[in-house]
């Protein structure tokens, strides 16, 4: 997942940072969401590239996995009747909430009447 | 390895297919099977860095309620087909047992055919065919499979 980030502030002599995290494909302007501030010791300054990987690990991934939760659904979403009949051809035109996939397959269980 | 899983009504079924040389870890978070169904294969789990262990053993259903909350290795003997019991949500004991004759059910109970094709009241169940009990009696014609009834303690 691409992610941003916006430094608001940076407060070197009490060793903070005033900061703002989305994802790239965030359905909202990053400036609508919290700005926290961090300790910024934990921070690599060796380079760009350590600093925003220091900077997601220690404090972005879990903020960004917070915000994909709060953020507003602009769709018009239904939930799938698992336990239906398949036909494939009810979902036609229908925005269906799902997970994304995982590398697990799926037991293909069927339920009976004893 | 070969990963699975799913979720039914109350219950949910992980299960995995590898060889004998693939160990398995997961973490307390990951894991929550209160039983194991081995179908191919034997092995032990057991808490990592612990000499205890459980032992897995091939077309047995093994209660491991115990490992509850601690991560999990799994050292398999030979390649192997194994399925996990969990409950969904919240941790909540069940109990389970492995059928091999007529039984009498209830309210509680899910019945779940892991292997082969046991003809229970007259129907003739598939691999991973299952059923929610009434209280009432099971005819059973087990057939040499793996059947497990699983109850809401």
């Amino acid at each position: 997942m691409k992610c941003i980030f916006k430094i608001e502030e940076y407060l070197p002599d009490t060793n903070q940072m005033v900061v703002r995290f989305a994802r790239l494909h965030s359905p909202q302007n990053i400036d609508n969401y919290r700005a926290i501030a961090i300790d910024t010791t934990r921070l690599d300054f060796y380079s760009y590239e350590t600093f925003v990987k220091s900077l997601m690990r220690y404090y972005g991934n879990s903020k960004v996995d917070v915000s994909e939760m709060k953020d507003p659904i602009v769709n018009d979403v239904e939930d799938i009747n698992i336990d239906g009949e398949f036909e494939v051809r009810d979902l036609i035109g229908r925005s269906m909430m799902c997970y994304r996939d995982s590398d697990r397959e799926l037991i293909k269980m069927k339920r009976i009447e004893l | 390895m070969k990963r699975y899983v799913k979720k039914c009504e109350e219950f949910s079924i992980c299960g995995a297919l590898g060889k004998k040389d693939e160990i398995l870890s997961e973490s307390a978070k990951e894991n929550f099977a209160q039983f194991q169904i081995l179908l191919k294969g034997s092995g032990k789990v057991a808490r990592p860095f612990e000499s205890n262990f459980i032992e897995l053993k091939n077309r047995e259903i093994t209660d491991v309620r115990t490992l509850i909350g601690s991560d999990r290795i799994y050292k398999p003997f030979e390649d192997f087909e194994i399925y996990g019991f969990n409950c969904n949500g919240e941790y909540k004991p069940w109990s389970a047992r492995k059928i091999i004759n007529s039984f009498h059910g209830d309210d509680n109970s899910w019945l779940i055919c892991f292997d082969g094709r046991p003809i229970i009241n007259g129907i003739t169940l598939e691999k991973m065919n299952y059923a929610k009990l009434t209280n009432k009696k099971y005819d059973v014609d087990i057939n040499d499979s793996i059947v497990g009834v699983f109850t809401k303690l």
